[in-house]
């Protein structure tokens, strides 16, 4: 197992690594995640927020499971062998199959499942409606407040979380 | 005439009662003869498993004669986290207090309190603010950042409740995002009342 944690990283002892992993810089792995990397690597950018019991799941031999800077993944998520771009934002329960890529600034939605294969632009929704089906819409551009807001609370939330983790959790060294 | 309306009102009543009455059981599934897993319990009743994850365990309250299922997370760590007697976390939760940004650009955690008897099935995500006694939270269901939920109300499973809703008292809310599908008698406390004892007394008998 091969575990690149870089400065300011807090990741529980709790999380199952396995593989080769690399969690950039100020990132978060909260209790419970799983991080494996059985067919390739899984890169993690700066300040990504990995909640409880998400499991990112590289299968795929070759493939890089890569999740952009500022993402923040729900807790339950599971996630495939996606490129994941930056300031996005995985639902709870949500779950992305493989060789999907996303743009900057994806949400999706909670409990919305991705098929493999699906590529999305940047700055879209993705969400589930009544019918159970998956739809993606474009972000209007009137939304640039409410994104900034999430950014915001982004930001204080990864910082809060690196304040009160290490007090309650053991943790991981950084390498 | 009042005679039979009277009969008449005693009869809906009574197959609202009826109706509340099989959708608390149809949440609840009567199978549950699984092995008993590894429990610790402790003097006051309180059964938790070995592999539920409880973190900051010194701001978690259970208040009694509560299962705590396996695999399930508390997060005390964030904030206060206290459950209510008789109630059962089912197992694979995540239970997580809810977070706000306040004025002046900070971010506080708010504890999670939620009441006695409620029933949480398996694998259920909650990052609400309050839960109130006597309900259901079905499987699979997302309660969204501070989410306020009433007394004696059912969350049906694989339910999603958007941020900041407030479920009023007796009430269905099902969907993705949820919204309220239906209504419950006064008589729906009751019935999960019953149905939250049964459920640690079989498990106490095992």
């Amino acid at each position: 197992m091969s575990l690149q944690v870089d400065a300011g990283a807090v990741v529980c002892a709790d999380a199952e690594i396995r593989g080769e992993v690399v969690i950039g810089a100020g990132s978060v792995v909260q209790p419970g995640a799983k991080l494996l990397a059985i067919g390739g690597p899984i890169v993690l950018g700066k300040n990504v927020v990995v909640d409880e019991r998400a499991e990112l799941v590289n299968r795929k031999d070759g493939a890089v499971l890569s999740i952009g800077s500022r993402t923040q993944i729900g807790a339950r998520a599971t996630v495939g062998a996606v490129t994941f771009g930056e300031d996005g934002r995985i639902g709870a329960g949500a779950s992305i199959g493989d060789s999907s890529a996303f743009g900057n600034g994806v949400h999706i939605a909670a409990r919305t499942s991705v098929a493999s294969g699906t590529f999305v632009d940047d700055h879209c929704r993705v969400w589930a409606d009544a019918s159970g089906e998956t739809r993606v819409d474009h972000d209007k551009p009137d939304r640039a407040a409410d994104r900034n807001r999430l950014q915001t609370e982004q930001v204080l939330y990864i910082s809060q979380l690196r304040t009160l983790l290490p007090k309650a959790m053991k943790l991981l060294p950084t390498s | 005439v009042r005679d039979t309306l009277n009969a008449h009102h005693n009869c809906l009543s009574f197959r609202r009662l009826l109706r509340a009455r099989s959708l608390v059981a149809s949440l609840i599934s009567h199978t549950q003869h699984h092995t008993m897993d590894d429990f610790v319990e402790t003097a006051s009743g309180n059964r938790v498993s070995r592999s539920a994850v409880l973190c900051g365990a010194a701001r978690i309250r259970l208040e009694g004669r509560t299962t705590v299922s396996r695999d399930v997370t508390l997060r005390g760590d964030l904030a206060k986290v206290s459950l209510g007697k008789y109630t059962h976390i089912g197992s694979g939760s995540v239970l997580r207090p809810c977070h706000k940004v306040v004025k002046d650009a900070q971010l506080t955690f708010f504890p999670l309190v939620v009441g006695s008897y409620v029933l949480c099935e398996e694998q259920c995500q909650i990052a609400a603010a309050v839960i109130g006694s006597y309900v259901c939270i079905g499987a699979r269901a997302v309660l969204g950042e501070r989410c306020i939920v009433k007394d004696s109300c059912v969350i049906l499973p694989d339910a999603v409740l958007a941020d900041d809703t407030v479920v009023p008292p007796l009430t269905v809310m099902g969907g993705a995002p949820a919204r309220i599908v239906g209504h419950l008698p006064p008589s729906t406390a009751m019935l999960v009342q019953r149905e939250a004892r049964r459920r640690f007394d079989f498990k106490q008998q095992q």
